[in-house]
């Protein structure tokens, strides 16, 4: 069968097609031409922001042709095996083994089968050492690089922190390479100068190098696509993204990306206008997000929504404004949304684990933001929470349930008909990076009580839904979020026995896990259980510009109870402002 | 004004759902500027008429969607959506009608073009269908198969050296192109390809009589005809 033929017998062929609008040059004259991959379904890699901009990036560099291929769905992946044909990128259908160099962005750690799912598809080696001259540089990014270690054995280089500077650099130095006729080996040599770039057959545990992350230094005039791809089908956010900012001044001590994405970097409300006219007219979304971590944070966002409002009503596109906080909610900005549901997430029950994990957010915000939303007409709230938080009790639990009562009350003060409160636990997963680095996560058999404890509260309460994460999924997380380089072995070999799509619950096999974790002898309680405070973690030759120093204040400070104000009320002297200008110190 | 426009679905668009192409319609008339009329209410959504849908995969030459947009012609709003359009569904015409065509109550037939291999010999029994006074073939509908006569749906079967072309009934009385032609290829023994498939006319009819769509467009443009 032809690629066309295979493609007709394919459910949903127009993730494979390619051929979307805003597509760069294909055919230019190149030196290089990069594959970036996502080791997940289309409508998921699509959504992702940080792919758009490495793609236009890359393609806006003379000489540079970048192209995609995300993981195929078992049905495609399997006429293509009967077929033999490798896995091809989506633009001009090459296969992924005759480019330069491959990138994958790794969002998270239920994907690492899924790099070897589309290494697989595309008939390349797993192991960086298995792979001669012939195969492309296989690089890797994206959240999980702060800790690549589990995955480390199959990458030939990764780039750490903000990769849309890095990958530039690296794609011009192989093409000096490529010139030069140097081998790989003394390529990745020079790569590893790079700022942000980690090498790890030359960076080993028994051999440390600190790899320092890149951050964006002029975030007001880096580089940002306006001509956005535009999905050919629908994908899980179909919409264009500006982003307002970068980094995040709250410090909750459970987040990864609010200690990751440091140094604060606003973009002025001027820059922020013109690209999202630009977005509007390059692309013709109906829907604007303006993401940041925390976005109802962004100091400029009442002048930046008085100026956009008219363009963005008139052109008849929708501003959403995501990851609102509680207390920084305002009337305003309801206003011009429609008015679905609200998405909050306090993160716990009561105010002191709220005060725990530095999660800023009191009942008086909590009055003050519902009030303001149900006077709107929303009648429908969707809370966050996790469960296993350090310290966290019964009665930690049963305040979750209190709140929502509460939020009840609230609603009925003012106004009739039905409320919808929908609860969403997920299990806390101590992250690289944060405060919460060294805690312990609780078992599953204890995340069963609480997740059950939390549920038959809620079934008391009228109009109260629940939902919480998987428990098996969590804990495999958990263990991959503090793993080290033995773990390399373990999804290698969970992978061989069927793991793949581990992030789909449809999916997702426990007992391949446990099938290879026993065949390996690999005890999971050395990374679940809490971590010695005196012996450097396994990803801590990565410096995220946070110092360990301060990680160790936080974390006291969190077992006390005791909050951290945001940067905005002061530099709290994290260090990351070391890396780049912090705006906040600047301000 | 009404606008109409006559447009492709080829190349990677084939692949593109019914739902799909509307996304792609209303972004690109976005990115053109064109000012197309919104519904109101709740969640404004813009107004397009969109006609029969295709099935995946197949190519088209005769695609037709209906809006009301504020342009000054036919011919403006067709070079404005040009620019920006998505490759594969690029405008071929447009037209301003002064009345809503309704296009997808109105069609009853099209043409479809398939390309055949080894057909040749077999040329009058497969041009003879359309003289049969019934022609039995399975028809899959929702999972459940079943016989059906399905002569009354041919129109007209007509052979040439490398390709099929048949007219069959569309809209709402609708014989799939590819299932016939499938049929077909199994009954006569002779190889197609179904990625070549086009459809490539679309009728109306007029007064009794198939009239082809851009005619009836045309005729609507100087006027609205008295009922019939």
């Amino acid at each position: 069968m032809t690629l066309k033929e295979i493609l007709l017998k394919t459910e949903k062929p127009a993730r494979y097609s390619g051929g979307e609008v805003n597509t760069p040059d294909m055919n230019k004259p190149c030196d290089v031409r990069f594959c970036i991959c996502m080791p997940d379904l289309y409508e998921v890699g699509m959504s992702n922001l940080g792919l758009k901009i490495l793609y236009h990036v890359l393609n806006e560099q003379e000489g540079t042709v970048c192209e995609r291929a995300f993981a195929p769905a078992l049905d495609f992946l399997s006429l293509l095996k009967e077929n033999g044909l490798p896995l091809m990128s989506l633009e001009t259908k090459t296969p992924l083994s005759s480019f330069d160099m491959i990138g994958f962005s790794v969002q998270y750690e239920m994907l690492y089968t899924g790099v070897l799912y589309v290494l697989d598809a595309a008939g390349i080696p797993f192991r960086a050492k298995d792979r001669g001259e012939d195969y492309p540089v296989i690089c890797g990014g994206g959240p999980s690089a702060i800790n690549p270690e589990p995955i480390a054995d199959f990458f030939d280089l990764f780039m750490v922190g903000e990769g849309e500077e890095t990958i530039v650099s690296l794609t011009e130095l192989y093409k000096k390479c490529k010139k030069a006729k140097k081998t790989k080996a003394e390529f990745l040599a020079l790569a590893e100068k790079i700022e942000g770039v980690y090498v790890p057959s030359l960076n080993t545990p028994s051999n440390r190098k600190t790899v320092k992350k890149a951050v964006v230094r002029d975030f007001e005039h880096c580089y940002y696509p306006t001509a956005q791809l535009m999905p050919t089908l629908e994908v899980v956010h179909d919409r264009a993204m500006v982003e307002l900012y970068r980094g995040c001044q709250n410090g909750c001590r459970f987040c990864q990306a609010g200690y990751y994405y440091r140094p604060i970097r606003y973009r002025s409300a001027k820059k922020t206008e013109e690209l999202i006219r630009a977005v509007i007219r390059e692309t013709g979304y109906d829907e604007i997000s303006l993401g940041s971590l925390s976005t109802g944070d962004y100091p400029y966002l009442e002048t930046l929504l008085k100026n956009v409002k008219p363009v963005a009503e008139k052109a008849h596109v929708n501003l959403a404004l995501p990851s609102l906080r509680l207390d920084s909610f305002k009337k305003e900005y309801a206003e011009s949304s429609r008015k679905s549901s609200l998405t909050f997430a306090p993160e716990a029950g009561t105010q002191r684990l709220r005060d725990v994990i530095n999660k800023n957010v009191t009942e008086e915000n909590i009055r003050e933001g519902l009030s303001a939303a149900f006077d709107q007409g929303y009648n429908s709230v969707k809370l966050y929470f996790m469960l296993g938080l350090p310290t966290e009790t019964d009665e930690d639990l049963i305040g979750i349930a209190d709140l929502v009562r509460y939020i009840r009350r609230l609603y009925y003060e003012n106004h009739k008909g039905a409320i919808n409160i929908s609860v969403s636990c997920s299990v806390f997963i101590p992250k690289p990076g944060t405060p919460f680095q060294w805690e312990e996560q609780i078992d599953i058999p204890e995340m069963r009580r609480r997740q059950f404890l939390v549920k038959d509260e809620l079934k008391k309460i009228k109009g109260a839904s629940f939902h919480y994460h998987d428990r098996e999924t969590s804990e495999l997380e958990a263990i991959f979020a503090r793993g080290d380089r033995a773990l390399s072995s373990l999804i290698e070999l969970a992978y061989k026995k069927g793991a793949k799509f581990d992030s789909w619950t449809e999916y997702f096999r426990y007992d391949i896990w446990q099938e290879a974790m026993d065949e390996l002898g690999v005890d999971k309680r050395k990374y679940l259980g809490a971590q010695p405070l005196d012996k450097p973690l396994p990803w801590e030759f990565i410096d995220i510009g946070v110092s360990r120093k301060y990680l160790l204040k936080e974390r006291e400070k969190a077992y006390r109870a005791e909050c951290t104000k945001g940067c905005d009320k002061g530099c709290q002297g994290c260090g990351a402002a070391s890396f780049a200008p912090c705006d906040e110190v600047r301000r | 004004m009404i606008v109409v426009m006559k447009h492709y679905k080829r190349g990677n668009m084939i692949y593109v759902s019914h739902i799909d192409l509307m996304r792609h319609f209303t972004r690109a008339f976005r990115r053109a500027g064109i000012d197309v009329l919104f519904s109101e209410g709740f969640n404004p959504h813009m107004l397009l008429n969109l006609g029969t849908p295709l099935p995946l995969g197949m190519s088209s030459s005769a695609e037709y969607i209906t809006v009301r947009a504020e342009v000054k012609s036919a011919a403006d709003f067709l070079s404005r959506y040009n620019e920006v359009c998505p490759e594969g569904l690029e405008g071929i015409a447009a037209f301003a009608p002064l009345m809503n065509p309704n296009l997808a109550g109105r069609v009853v037939a099209a043409d479809y073009s398939v390309k055949v291999k080894g057909a040749a010999e077999k040329k009058k029994e497969i041009e003879g269908i359309v003289n049969l006074p019934s022609f039995e073939m399975p028809i899959t509908k929702k999972g459940e198969t079943k016989i059906k006569d399905v002569a009354p749906l041919v129109n007209a079967v007509r052979l040439y050296p490398d390709c099929l072309n048949v007219c069959l009934a569309a809209g709402n009385v609708n014989l799939r192109a590819d299932a016939f032609m499938r049929f077909l290829s199994e009954k006569f023994s002779f190889e197609l390809s179904l990625t070549e498939l086009w459809k490539f006319e679309q009728y109306v009819r007029v007064n009794g009589t198939l009239t082809e769509t851009d005619d009836y467009l045309k005729k609507l443009e100087s006027g609205i005809p008295a009922k019939e």
